[in-house]
C-alpha cells in the first residue's frame, strides 16, 4: 500500500470520511514527504537526533 | 531624527547620556503606533500603562545613575506566543482566548533584566503556524509581512519598536524579517531559552530576534543568549561577547549555495542576489560555489514530517477538547501529524542528523554559506509566503541571519541569508556586519 492510500484509510478510520476528504491535499503532501524520506539512502549507522540534544 | 526612528544601540546610548528620556521614547513609539498601526496591525496588545510605568522607573534610575543593563529604557515587542506575566497571551488562537500567564518567558525576563521595556505583544499566525494574523507589510499594505512572526516584523519595520522577539520552527523569523527589510537572526538551537514560549515542535523551535541593524542584533542576542535550567534543550555553551565580535569584522570566506536555492528563486531574486554577491566580492570577500549535500534535497520532507508529528503531540490534549476552535491550517497539521507512522518520524530524525553532519563538513571550508533569503519578495494577500529557504537551518539547528540586499522592482525588500556552524553566532554576526557595511542598511517604508 502506498503512503497516501494508507494515510487516507487511517484518516477515515480516525476522523470519518468527511474529515478525511477535507484533509485530501494535506494527506497527499504528507504521503509525498513520507515517500521521499523512505527513499532517501540514510546512512545505516546514523542514529536519530532526539529531543534535548543541544550540540554543545 | 524623531525618537521612534532610533535603533536599539542609538536609543540606549542616548538614554545613557541623558540626551533622551525613556518616557519620551515610549511616548514617541506609542504616538507612532497610534499614527500607523491602524493600517499595519502589528500589535495584538499594546501595554500602554505598563510601558509608561516601566519608562518612568527607568528614567528615575537614570537620574540616580543606575543602569540595569545595556538596553536600559529601550522598548521591545514580543510575539504573542511568549509568556508575559499579567499580560494576555493568546498565540493568535481562540483556543487560548483570555489566557494570562503568571510568569515571563525567559527571553522576555532577560530583556527586562537588561533594562528593556515590554511595549506589547505582536500578532502571530495561529500557534506560529500558517493561519494568518491581521498584520500587514509596512512596505506594501496589500502584502503579507510573512509569518509566523508577522507582527514582530511589521512593528520593527514600521518604526513602532526597535527590536522584537520572534520564533522560527520552519521559517518564521528570518523570512518575515527579510520580507520587511530587517535584520533577522535565528540562533543555534539551544542558544536562547524557549521556556515560556508556546511550543510547536520539541526539536525545531528556536527563539529569534528582529532589528534594523546588525549592531542592534548583537546587543539583543548578548542579553537573551545563555543557559536556562528551566529549558532542557538549552545549551551550556559559553556566550561570547557579540558586541566585541562585530568590531572585528573582516571580509568573510563565503560559500555561495546556488544549487537548490537559485533554481527555486525567481529570476529577479537570483539577479539581485548575484549583484549583491559581486559587490561583496569586489569589497574583498572570497566567494566560492559550495556544493550542497545530497541530504539537502530531502530536508524539506524531513522537517515537515518532524514538525507535524511534534505539533500533533504538543496539541494532543487541547485538540481533544477544542478541535473546532482550531483554524484550518493548524487543524490539518495536527490531524495529519497524528497519522504519520513512527517509522517515518524516526527516519526523518536520522536524516536530520546526517544532514547536520554533512552541513558541518561543508562549513569547515567557509565562514558562512550564502543564499537568497526568500525565493521571491513578500506575496500579496494573506498567505504568509514560502519558508523553504529557512528549512535547512531550522532542521539542522544551525544559526542563520538575513540582512537586506536591495529592493525588487515592486519596491519590496529582499535579503541575503548567511548561515554558519553551531554556536558560531559571533563570527556570523561579524560577517553579517561586514556585509551590511558593503550593501548598506535596509531603508524605511513610506507609511
Amino acid at each position: 500500500m502506498d503512503h497516501v492510500t494508507g494515510l487516507k484509510a487511517e484518516a477515515e478510520r480516525r476522523f470519518g470520511a468527511t474529515r478525511a476528504e477535507a484533509l485530501k491535499q494535506a494527506i497527499e503532501d504528507t504521503g509525498r514527504w513520507m515517500a521521499e524520506v523512505a527513499a532517501f539512502p540514510v546512512d545505516h549507522e546514523e542514529p536519530p537526533a532526539f529531543y534535548v540534544e543541544p550540540q554543545s | 531624527m524623531s525618537p521612534h526612528e532610533l535603533g536599539v544601540a542609538d536609543a540606549a546610548r542616548a538614554i545613557r547620556r541623558k540626551e533622551l528620556s525613556p518616557v519620551d521614547l515610549v511616548d514617541a513609539l506609542l504616538e507612532r503606533i497610534d499614527k500607523v498601526d491602524g493600517r499595519v496591525q502589528a500589535w495584538a496588545l499594546v501595554d500602554r500603562d505598563g510601558a509608561r510605568a516601566a519608562a518612568r522607573t527607568a528614567a528615575d534610575e537614570v537620574a540616580r545613575g543606575v543602569a540595569r543593563g545595556p538596553l536600559h529604557g529601550v522598548p521591545f515587542g514580543a510575539k504573542d506566543i511568549f509568556y508575559s506575566a499579567g499580560l494576555r497571551t493568546e498565540g493568535g488562537s481562540k483556543v487560548m482566548a483570555g489566557f494570562v500567564p503568571s510568569y515571563d518567558a525567559t527571553s522576555v525576563a532577560r530583556l527586562k533584566s537588561a533594562g528593556a521595556i515590554l511595549l506589547g505583544k505582536c500578532h502571530t499566525t495561529e500557534f506560529a503556524t500558517y493561519d494568518p494574523s491581521p498584520a500587514r507589510n509596512p512596505w506594501n499594505l496589500a502584502c503579507t509581512p510573512g509569518g509566523s512572526s508577522s507582527g514582530s516584523a511589521a512593528a520593527v519595520a514600521a518604526r513602532e519598536v526597535p527590536i522584537a522577539l520572534g520564533t522560527q520552527t520552519i521559517g518564521s523569523n528570518v523570512r518575515p524579517a527579510s520580507y520587511c527589510g530587517l535584520v533577522g537572526l535565528k540562533p543555534t538551537l539551544g542558544r536562547i531559552s524557549t521556556r515560556g514560549v508556546m511550543p510547536l515542535s520539541y526539536t525545531q523551535d528556536h527563539v529569534g530576534l528582529m532589528t534594523r541593524s546588525v549592531e542592534d542584533m548583537a546587543l539583543g542576542l548578548s542579553v537573551t543568549a545563555g543557559h536556562d535550567p528551566g529549558d532542557p534543550s538549552s545549551s551550556r555553551s559559553p556566550v561570547p561577547d557579540y558586541i566585541a565580535a562585530i568590531t572585528r569584522r573582516r571580509a568573510p570566506r563565503i560559500g555561495l549555495m546556488r544549487e537548490f536555492f537559485f533554481e527555486r528563486a525567481t529570476p529577479e531574486v537570483g539577479r539581485i542576489t548575484s549583484q549583491a554577491v559581486e559587490r561583496l566580492a569586489r569589497a574583498g570577500a572570497t566567494v566560492e560555489e559550495a556544493k550542497a549535500p545530497a541530504s539537502l534535497r530531502v530536508a524539506q520532507a524531513a522537517a515537515n514530517l518532524i514538525v507535524r508529528c511534534d505539533t500533533a503531540t504538543v496539541h494532543a490534549d487541547l485538540f481533544a477538547q477544542k478541535a473546532d476552535l482550531y483554524r484550518p491550517a493548524i487543524r490539518s497539521m495536527i490531524e495529519t501529524g497524528m497519522l504519520v507512522t513512527g517509522e517515518s518520524y524516526v527516519r526523518a530524525l536520522r536524516i536530520r542528523r546526517q544532514f547536520r553532519r554533512e552541513l558541518a563538513e561543508l562549513l569547515e571550508r567557509y565562514d558562512v554559506l550564502l543564499t537568497p533569503t526568500t525565493p521571491a519578495p513578500a506575496p500579496e494577500g494573506m498567505a504568509t509566503g514560502d519558508p523553504q529557504f529557512q528549512v535547512p537551518w531550522s532542521l539542522s539547528g544551525f544559526p542563520s541571519i538575513t540582512v537586506p540586499c536591495g529592493l525588487a522592482a515592486s519596491g519590496l525588500p529582499l535579503g541575503i541569508q548567511l548561515a554558519s556552524g553551531p554556536f558560531t553566532e559571533a563570527p556570523l554576526l561579524a560577517a553579517a556586519a561586514w556585509c551590511e557595511d558593503v550593501l548598506g542598511r535596509g531603508g524605511s517604508p513610506n507609511l
